[in-house]
């Protein structure tokens, strides 16, 4: 299993690929929930850095796109020589038809964030000849491992971080914003929370790009309790340090690496944050006519 | 000839779809469909949904529309097949796995759901392609990007024209599976979106104004004609849960407008239609995406707008035409000297005042206080069963 780590800040590329085999990163007009959008310039370097480290890029292009969207990716695409990436994490078909259309099949990693919960939605694509497939955040650890055993493409997991749970294309708090009648000079800002009437002691991250509007979990996705189970059949383990820092980054990449519990207290105690095992031993429930009873 | 497609919570809100209108009828079964809590149809009722359907020439889909987990996935097969046998005229799925389970193992016609959230012509086509005939877009879309999709593919596409909006991309939203342990992609949305949050910027909240994700419901009257142009082949309206008067009413609302335009090719006034919409208990309404990316005008903020209506008195069961006399279901309170009105499915409107009426027995009445109480009146004209009554 190999780990792969968002990055913040060119300068911290030693550290952040340390205990890492590689990074994610993208620009923010094709890509969302960035921790920076970099210039293609600097994509393109950093690429050419981490190559020298021997280790792996992969370029973030997940935003739902229209076709003008996808039109303007293809044009910034041809700018690039693809091969500096290990590959390309999208998160709509269209995006992987046009990448498809260039030859870069074999470079497609497709995140559809909430839409492959099953080993059968898993291996649909394998005949388009793309490289891998995200699994849901929502479903349980046997699920993943189920979808594992029968997986035919590179599984990809997101096992650290505050993970995404809502993606509107609305722009949501600039719309607030002009309903207060005041400039409040939020997009883009990354430390910001919604608090919801009844669930005081939650505060859900949300963030605003160009993509739209995002809301996140209040806790931090940790997977320290099945690292070792996941080893076995997850292909790359994917931290996103959005909302944090590259060093909060190095230092989770560290903890999973070497196996340091001790980190697990410290890194909440120190970041003001909590976590916990996401959907792994947490069924949610189907029929909701019997929670209503 | 374009499509006006209805949602039907049970049979008979199917029944005053399509009997007001519509072309076509959406319904959930008991298992693989979202909307857990609307009354899904047993296989028995839906047989009689497609046998009223297609005794007047039109089409009941199926919504097959869940993203299973490994445990929803026994059982498919089967139950696709009692759908088949049912002579349903299509499902509409968002996972690969019903998808090819239907177009390997069964004739149904299969249509994209809007959870797949298609935004772009390659995707249509790559579903297409796939053996899918119709793809119901987006929401996110503008009626122009809308147009350019269709000029770049045959499939049929399929558009939202009224009703309540996801915030979220469908189907990309797990705010209740994280809120309440609810699974929105299988049924269990606790529309979280709908709630009041405070925004808070380091702790601080910003305003004492809550915050609010939740948006007006769409109505596209004024996108009708434009959509027609464009070649899209069926006009979605949402609201498997909404009542028989909503339904009658706005699908007997589009069904004239959607007449009118093709009959004139122009319609100068909307403002009728848009009376006739006011007649149903509408939340506020904006054109979504269609005109282009929502602002605040488009946003709640602070308020529940459901407008409760009173308008809807009661169901016309019967009508003895030799005695002008009409058996009605009650479903709302009414008095003896109410000035009223018959709501016929075709769109036309007759008023008249209740001068008096009886129960079952044959009793006077002065008020009808009783839901779902029988009552007898004399209707000076003639009415059909399902028209209904309304209070002017």
């Amino acid at each position: 299993m190999k780990t792969l780590m968002t990055l913040h800040n060119q300068k911290h590329l030693d550290d952040v690929l340390m205990y890492t085999d590689g990074i994610l990163l993208g620009n923010n007009l094709f890509g969302t929930r960035l921790t920076n959008s970099f210039s293609i310039e600097e994509i393109i370097e950093i690429a050419r850095q981490t190559k020298k480290h021997h280790k792996l890029c992969f370029l973030i292009a997940n935003q739902i796109m229209t076709d003008d969207e996808l039109d303007s990716f293809s044009q910034w695409m041809d700018q690039i020589d693809t091969s500096i990436f290990d590959g390309i994490i999208v998160a709509d078909l269209g995006v992987i038809m046009l990448l498809k259309e260039k030859g870069l099949a074999h470079q497609i990693i497709y995140n559809p964030e909430t839409l492959i919960t099953n080993d059968y939605d898993f291996n649909f694509l394998h005949t388009l000849g793309i490289q891998g497939v995200y699994a849901a955040k929502e479903i349980t650890l046997e699920d993943v491992k189920r979808i594992g055993t029968n997986k035919s493409l590179s599984l990809f997991l997101v096992g650290h971080g505050h993970l995404n749970m809502f993606y509107s294309k609305r722009q949501l708090i600039k719309n607030y914003s002009d309903y207060l009648g005041k400039n409040l000079h939020l997009h883009q800002a990354q430390d910001l929370t919604l608090i919801e009437e009844k669930r005081l002691d939650e505060p859900y991250p949300i963030l605003e790009d160009i993509a739209g509007t995002h809301v996140f979990r209040s806790n931090v996705l940790s997977s320290m309790k099945v690292y070792d189970e996941l080893t076995a059949f997850i292909d790359y383990f994917v931290i996103d340090t959005l909302f944090k820092d590259d060093v909060y980054g190095h230092m989770v990449s560290k903890m999973y690496h070497q196996k340091q519990t001790e980190l697990i207290d410290l890194l909440q105690e120190n970041y003001h944050e909590s976590w916990d095992d996401g959907f792994y031993f947490k069924k949610t429930i189907y029929k909701s006519k019997e929670v209503i009873k | 000839m374009i499509e006006l497609l209805a949602p039907a919570g049970d049979l008979e809100k199917l029944k005053i779809a399509l009997l007001y209108g519509a072309d076509a009828v959406f319904i959930g079964g008991e298992d693989f469909s979202l909307r857990a809590r609307a009354s899904n149809f047993t296989p028995e009722d839906i047989i009689q949904a497609t046998t009223f359907a297609h005794e007047r020439g039109k089409k009941v889909y199926v919504t097959t529309n869940i993203i299973p987990h490994h445990e929803d996935m026994h059982g498919l097969l089967e139950y696709l097949q009692i759908l088949e046998s049912a002579y349903v005229d299509a499902i509409i799925s968002a996972s690969p796995y019903i998808i090819d389970t239907a177009l390997r193992h069964t004739n149904l016609e299969v249509h994209l759901s809007t959870q797949q959230s298609t935004t772009n012509a390659r995707a249509v086509n790559f579903w297409y392609e796939h053996g899918v005939k119709r793809i119901v877009l987006a929401r996110e879309l503008d009626k122009y990007q809308i147009r350019k999709i269709k000029q770049k593919t045959k499939a049929d596409l399929e558009v939202f024209i009224h009703g309540g909006m996801c915030m979220s991309f469908s189907g990309r939203c797990s705010l209740s599976n994280n809120m309440t342990d609810r699974d929105a992609n299988r049924g269990g949305c606790a529309h979280s979106c709908r709630w009041n949050y405070d925004l808070m910027q380091n702790n601080q909240k910003l305003s004492e104004t809550p915050f609010s994700m939740s948006s007006k419901d769409l109505e596209a009257l004024k996108q009708i004609p434009h959509l027609i142009d464009s070649g899209i082949t069926s006009l979605k309206i949402e609201g498997r849960m909404k009542s028989l008067h909503y339904i009658a009413t706005v699908v007997s609302t589009y069904r004239r407008l959607i007449d009118d335009y093709l009959k004139y090719g122009v319609i100068n006034d909307f403002q009728i239609y848009s009376n006739e919409l006011d007649k149903a208990e509408n939340r506020l309404a904006s054109h979504g995406f269609l005109e282009g990316m929502p602002g605040v005008n488009q946003q709640l903020y602070d308020q529940r707008n459901e407008r409760p209506t009173q308008l809807f008195i009661g169901l016309v069961v019967a009508y003895d035409d030799s005695h002008k006399i009409a058996t009605i279901e009650q479903r709302n309170y009414f008095e003896v000297n109410d000035e009223v009105e018959i709501f016929h499915p075709n769109g036309i409107v007759e008023p008249f005042k209740v001068v008096s009426m009886t129960d079952e027995q044959g009793e006077p009445l002065s008020v009808a206080r009783h839901p779902k109480q029988i009552i007898q009146m004399r209707i000076p004209f003639a009415v059909e069963p399902y028209a209904m009554l309304r209070k002017r």
